[in-house]
């Protein structure tokens, strides 16, 4: 198991179990402040919900740009 | 459905031969950055291009490195020349190169490469250890970022909890 004791860098209240090993890796990615979380949860997604969950955020990421670009697009 | 979805079902209809590569490989494998294109790995084979051309032509496909917009018009015999195509479609844009950095050309990216099976057809992903090695040759923090969740997903796959 590997315990989570912060998450993008900053501390959390409560220490996060995730049903992983306690590898380099994951040590590396908290050290680098990713979300573990959710880079958990798309581990267990299958390809299809990962294709369809990149859709979702590859669109709100567009919506941000264009907001960005041009202050008259609501987000 | 995505607009990477559209292209890739457009790739399979005109059985073009392609290997995902790059962020969107990742996303499939189970990344969780965002890329904005997608990349593919092709044999630069004539009948392979001119496949290519014939999947795209609906989606307008033109090259996006070009100063002026340059459609995408592939002539037989004249193929050759072509070593990457870095195109902007109505549905995204999509690279395709001959070869990866750290990996080497079609046939070595081919052969480490797995199925990927989705609900609209299955197609080919480079697998994670490659991609690993590949997100570490090129090297720009958001690749080493890539990298470091990619161990991490095979980390999650090879290792059961203890």
């Amino acid at each position: 198991m590997f315990t989570i004791t912060s998450s993008h860098g900053m501390p959390l209240d409560e220490p996060l179990v995730l049903p992983v090993s306690d590898t380099a890796a994951w040590r590396e990615a908290e050290a680098m402040g990713l979300d573990l979380p959710m880079l958990y949860d798309s581990i267990c997604k299958t390809p299809d919900e990962r294709i369809c969950e990149h859709a979702d955020a590859l669109a709100f990421a567009e919506m941000l740009r264009a907001a960005k670009l041009n202050p008259h697009v609501a987000v | 459905m995505s607009q990477f979805e559209k292209i890739l079902r457009r790739l399979l209809a005109d059985q073009v031969e392609f290997v995902v590569i790059g962020g969107y490989a990742a996303v499939i494998h189970g990344g969780v950055d965002v890329t904005r294109d997608l990349d593919v790995c092709i044999p630069f084979t004539e009948e392979n291009l001119l496949k290519l051309q014939a999947a795209l032509a609906e989606i307008h496909p033109h090259h996006r490195l070009t100063l002026h917009v340059a459609p995408l018009e592939l002539l037989p015999g004249q193929c050759e020349r072509w070593r990457n195509l870095y195109l902007k479609t109505d549905e995204g844009v999509i690279d395709c190169l001959s070869e990866v950095l750290g990996i080497g050309d079609y046939a070595r990216t081919l052969a480490r490469s797995e199925i990927t099976a989705t609900s609209f057809g299955n197609f080919r992903v480079l697998d994670i250890p490659s991609l690993i090695e590949a997100k570490i040759a090129i090297g720009r923090p958001h690749d080493l970022r890539t990298a470091v969740q990619l161990r991490c997903v095979l980390d999650a796959k090879l290792q059961p909890p203890q």
